[in-house]
């Protein structure tokens, strides 16, 4: 029902030109404010992969495969549910605490008197700005996720970029890839709706802005890791 | 900075994020449909009876060197299609071979391109390509297994060589007593009976062979030595042999005199004058003891009628 609710806020906010602003606004908080804390974790994540794997694989002495396993774990699954973990973490707790805040000073009551569509003011620059900013988050999360291995490998291993390219390149495939950036659009939606939620259910003054705070974060990862699981039984099984 | 332009650097700033990131997508989309946009490529299409989960993006090689890689199979007719496409041409000849083989122990396929003798001729346009039927390892362990199976229980059943040794006992029986017999010549030869063991356990063999080659040492030190005749003939001196050779010098001389009928036994080999007399006078000879032997008697009876007066 929330979902429909979203959708039919989602058309009437297309066809708007005032939220543009807001929008763009909120692409540059979840996007380019979270930047360096996605670099960081994309980065280590990256690096962490490549050292365990690329260590058992020694073992074997088929270290040279560490390309592919970083390759296709962060394009299928680490990319996009690390990126929603940061976001939901970052982004999306500020949402509850921003529109938590508002319903406790009852502004949002007061757009409510206005005539003024909370959820079409306040939530629809939020969703499409995260469902457009997660996938693009994404992407560049695989990408410094990748590099991180090839410096591990290259460095570590003894695995030259250029095997380690060849190698990440040859078993990943674009399906991978876009099943991958669907995940994050799907992550982007889920974060804005639980946040969302919490902030306008928020009771109780500043400790009720905690608590929808600490829920939305929580509900946020349980909700990626069931979804991130039922959509990769959705498209590999 | 006023609002106007924070907002603008903000949307400027946005934008070339996205866009940037949007360019990253389209080259990684590009790379990892493994499609070379740049560069010439040329399609194959090969036919299978099976390809044994061959997929789409499964590698080519061609001697050793990954040249390209599988573009789209599907099923046709009962017979399975691989299109491929490959960085560079390949030139297939009479006797070529294409074959979908493991990628690794841990699974996967790729496809491996032989092109054929270098002195078979080349292949006509418009020919279809037949792929060689996959082998397919995990079966050929099953049959492998089976096999197993089959030559255990014939050896469990007691068939065959192996069958019987586990199975029968006469073997075995054989054994004990070749093993018993070993033990009774052991024992003999341990008491010292018998050649082999008197020549283990008799120590006189021994004696003797060692005063045998004390002997032996003996003689040979004298040889060594130059004593003896032996010892002679075998020492540096040369006397002996000058003495022989002096000895063999005038044999050869007394050879040649009679040969030339030189002297009494030259005479008695070459002249037959001798012969003949020698015959005569062994013919006259003859004939006086005959004249003897005849007057025998008669001078006995004469000696005895005589002699009484």
């Amino acid at each position: 029902m929330f979902m429909l609710l979203e959708a039919t806020w989602f058309v009437q906010f297309a066809f708007g030109k005032r939220s543009r602003h807001e929008t763009v606004t909120q692409l540059f908080i979840t996007g380019i404010k979270s930047l360096a804390v996605i670099t960081v974790v994309a980065l280590f994540t990256g690096m962490i992969l490549a050292l365990q794997t690329g260590l058992e694989l020694r073992r074997y002495g088929q270290e040279v495969y560490i390309g592919s396993a970083v390759a296709v774990s962060m394009i299928r699954e680490m990319g996009p549910f690390m990126t929603g973990l940061i976001i939901a973490a970052s982004v999306g707790s500020a949402i509850a605490a921003q529109l938590g805040t508002m319903t406790v000073s009852e502004e949002i009551s007061a757009l409510e008197v206005m005539s003024i569509n909370p959820n079409r003011f306040l939530v629809m620059p939020r969703l499409v700005a995260l469902a457009l900013m997660m996938p693009v988050l994404t992407v560049y999360t695989n990408i410094l996720g990748i590099v991180g291995g090839a410096v591990v490998g290259a460095t570590q291993l003894g695995v030259s970029v250029t095997s380690y390219m060849d190698n990440a390149t040859q078993f990943a495939t674009n399906k991978d890839l876009y099943v991958g950036l669907f995940k994050a659009f799907i992550f982007g939606i889920i974060i804005t709706t639980v946040s969302c939620h919490q902030g306008f259910m928020t009771t109780e003054g500043a400790v009720g802005v905690g608590k929808a705070t600490r829920s939305s974060v929580i509900i946020s990862f349980l909700v990626i890791l069931v979804v991130g699981y039922m959509v990769t039984r959705l498209f590999y099984i | 900075m006023n609002k106007f332009t924070r907002e603008i650097s903000v949307e400027i700033l946005v934008g070339l994020f996205m866009f940037t990131v949007l360019i990253a997508l389209s080259i990684f989309t590009i790379v990892l449909s493994h499609e070379k946009l740049w560069s010439e490529s040329h399609s194959y299409e090969f036919v299978f009876t099976e390809v044994s989960g061959l997929r789409e993006g499964d590698a080519v090689y061609l001697r050793g060197m990954n040249v390209g890689r599988v573009k789209q199979t599907t099923l046709e007719d009962n017979r399975v299609h691989v299109y491929v496409t490959l960085d560079l041409p390949v030139t297939l000849r009479h006797g070529y071979q294409i074959d979908v083989v493991d990628a690794s122990m841990l699974g996967g396929k790729i496809l491996k391109i032989y092109e054929g003798p270098d002195d078979a001729p080349v292949l006509g346009e418009n020919i279809t390509i037949i792929g060689r039927k996959p082998v397919d390892m995990i079966q050929q362990l099953g049959e492998a297994v089976e096999g197993l199976q089959e030559m255990i229980n014939a050896v469990a059943s007691g068939q065959g060589t192996l069958g019987k040794l586990l199975h029968d006992d006469t073997m075995y029986e054989n054994m004990t007593a070749i093993s018993e017999d070993l033990q009774v010549v052991i024992d003999k030869v341990a008491r010292g009976e018998g050649t082999v063991g008197k020549l283990l356990n008799d120590d006189s063999v021994y004696d003797d062979a060692a005063v045998v080659m004390a002997n032996l040492r003996s003689v040979t030190d004298r040889i060594a030595a130059g004593e003896g005749t032996v010892g002679k003939l075998l020492m540096e001196d040369s006397t002996v042999y000058e003495n022989v050779d002096a000895t063999m010098v005038a044999v050869r001389g007394i050879t040649e005199s009679i040969n030339a009928g030189e002297g009494t036994l030259g005479k008695l080999v070459r002249d037959a004058k001798l012969y003949d007399e020698a015959t005569l006078l062994v013919e006259d000879v003859r004939a006086a003891i005959d004249d003897l032997r005849e007057a025998s008697p008669i001078t006995s009876f004469g000696s005895v009628m005589f002699g009484a007066f």
